[in-house]
């Protein structure tokens, strides 16, 4: 820096501090989803801010999971399955023709409910995306990914000793921390999660929980969640879904303490659902 | 006790006479039918452990192994299995040659990318082609495949193991196709999913979750089915003859353990003689092979199916 210059003041903010406007990077306008002739979703418009936690709430059978799955055309391989409208990822249509749903899938990773690690080692779970993509070539790079992968699944230091040993000896919250680093290996600007704690204790629920927390700033996180307390944990922003369409969507604390709707009062309140 | 109580207990809980006769019978009934296959196996066991014994004291088991001529009925007599055991490795390698390859291809192929009408149609093809008796196998080699080799490969001897081995491929590949088929489709549809929102194709999919976590039950299938082609006799027997040859050239006549069997048993050997002890040395190698290949394929499947729980 050049001494000589004088010093740059800080203009002092004199209104009351509001979180910076961040930029979209996840977006539906109008979109319809349907299985044959049954609806699933139905007009939904929404944003979805870059590096914050969105959740998605809602009644069982909402359309939630479908709607995280058009997220990364997770949902292709139903064949009855009709899509309408447009979703955008950093402002390009997913579902314009020629793009490539493989692609896509590379840049929004996925979490399941179920942890799902391959038959494989922990070494070869991590390792298996950026092998396929050619990212990380092999060798000391992709060490290197696959330890900074587990690291920032917080997995780590209870693995660095027997990463050869199958994934399949872990603990279901182990197993689902190395899903998720598994999903984090490949370098995704979003992360979906599908209701990634159902399946897992209260304490490896939380250990998830402050994983999210951590990884929110690098990564936008869209999680679907039975658990509405998980939603107000973890969350900035929150979408409630009834019947497939979008009731409410805002900050989190706006949801769960004054819901603009009825029906959201009612959901979070536990008088439904 | 009152009268009335123990009154009550006799007609309500007391056991019934008829009733468990009528069990016991049942019961020893189901049993005498699990043992009649039992005692069978034993029988057969102790029949060729008794006749290949008094082959084996006259001729030492080294010179059976690791002889080189087999003329069991020609002066001077020779009992070297090798000849038998090259004829049906020939048969066996060319069937394995087309039937693993093809089997696990076309199970890939109805398992992850057939639609369901398709599977549906390709299906009842396969058990069709399961259902065949072997003889007309051996028949089809006999008029069709061995008439094609001919006009590739002219020096192709009417009888030839390449025809046998080409036969016996198409007959054991259904059993590869369903048994990969169904190793594949027990892997959990999570490992698909998982495999997809990592950015997989299809194909990649297929090669590098499925073919792996299916391999156990793949390879399983794989020994089954050579295990099969050791001891299929019929389309052998006819298609590829019956002359003792220590070759590899799969377009001369050989003969198999199991056609030098069919030879001997239906020929007018009388029993108590060499030739006729023979047959029962070469039935055991043939039952020890078969028994390893099937134990092994046991091995294999049991491990595969601990890997997912």
């Amino acid at each position: 820096m050049n001494n000589l210059e004088t010093p740059v003041k800080q203009p002092v903010e004199l209104e009351a501090p509001v979180a910076p406007r961040r930029r979209t990077i996840l977006e539906t306008r109008n979109l319809n989803v349907s299985y044959g002739e049954k609806a699933a979703i139905c007009r939904v418009s929404m944003e979805i801010p870059e590096k914050q936690v969105t959740s998605i709430i809602g009644p069982s059978g909402c359309g939630k999971s479908t709607l995280l799955r058009t997220f990364n055309r997770m949902n292709d391989f139903i064949p009855s399955l009709k899509i309408t409208g447009d979703v955008l990822y950093q402002d390009q249509d997913l579902y314009a023709p020629g793009v490539d749903p493989v692609g896509v899938r590379r840049h929004i990773g996925m979490v399941f409910q179920k942890p799902n690690p391959f038959p494989k080692s922990i070494y070869q779970n991590v390792a298996w995306g950026p092998k396929l993509n050619g990212v990380a070539g092999s060798g000391q790079n992709l060490d290197e990914l696959v330890e900074s992968s587990l690291r920032r699944a917080g997995l780590w230091g209870e693995v660095k000793d027997r990463l050869k040993e199958t994934g399949l000896a872990l603990s279901g919250g182990q197993q689902q921390r190395l899903c998720i680093a598994r999903a984090l290996a490949m370098q995704p600007a979003v992360l979906l999660m599908d209701e990634p704690c159902s399946a897992l204790d209260p304490i490896s629920t939380s250990r998830i929980e402050d994983l999210i927390d951590e990884l929110k700033a690098s990564y936008t996180i869209v999680i679907v969640t039975h658990n509405m307390q998980q939603a107000a944990r973890v969350s900035d922003l929150t979408a409630f879904l009834e019947a497939g369409t979008l009731v409410e969507f805002q900050e989190t604390e706006e949801v769960f303490t004054r819901p603009r709707e009825r029906r959201t009062e009612e959901y979070v309140t536990g008088r439904f659902g | 006790m009152t009268s009335s109580a123990s009154n009550k207990l006799k007609c309500g809980l007391q056991r019934q006479r008829g009733r468990e006769w009528r069990e016991s019978a049942i019961r020893s009934g189901l049993l005498m039918c699990a043992l009649v296959s039992v005692l069978t196996t034993a029988a057969i066991i102790g029949v060729l452990a008794f006749e290949s014994s008094t082959f084996f004291r006259e001729v030492p088991v080294t010179e059976f192994l690791f002889g080189t001529r087999w003329a069991p009925l020609l002066e001077p007599r020779s009992f070297g299995v090798l000849p038998l055991l090259c004829g049906t490795l020939l048969v066996v390698a060319g069937a394995g040659l087309i039937a693993l390859p093809m089997g696990l291809g076309s199970a890939i192929y109805l398992s992850e990318f057939a639609s369901s009408r398709m599977r549906t149609l390709l299906k009842p093809v396969l058990e069709v082609l399961a259902g065949i008796p072997t003889v007309v196998y051996g028949y089809f080699a006999l008029t069709f495949i061995t008439p094609l080799l001919q006009d590739v490969f002219p020096s192709t001897e009417v009888y030839n193991a390449a025809s046998g081995a080409i036969v016996v491929g198409i007959m054991v590949l259904p059993m590869v196709t369903s048994l990969c088929d169904d190793a594949l489709r027990a892997v959990p549809d999570s490992m698909r999913t998982a495999g997809y929102a990592l950015g997989a194709t299809q194909f990649e999919v297929t090669t590098r979750v499925l073919t792996p976590a299916a391999l156990s039950g793949i390879l399983a299938a794989f020994v089954l089915a050579l295990s099969r082609a050791v001891g299929e006799t019929m389309a052998v027997t006819l298609a590829s003859g019956s002359t003792p040859n220590l070759t590899l050239n799969p377009l001369e006549q050989i003969q198999t353990m199991t056609s030098f069997i069919v030879s001997i048993s239906k020929g007018d050997t009388p029993a108590g003689t060499i030739e006729y002890q023979s047959l029962f040395a070469v039935g055991a190698l043939l039952f020890v092979i078969t028994l390893a290949m099937n134990v092994a394929s046991n091995r294999i499947m049991r491990r595969f199916k601990e890997s997912y729980e």
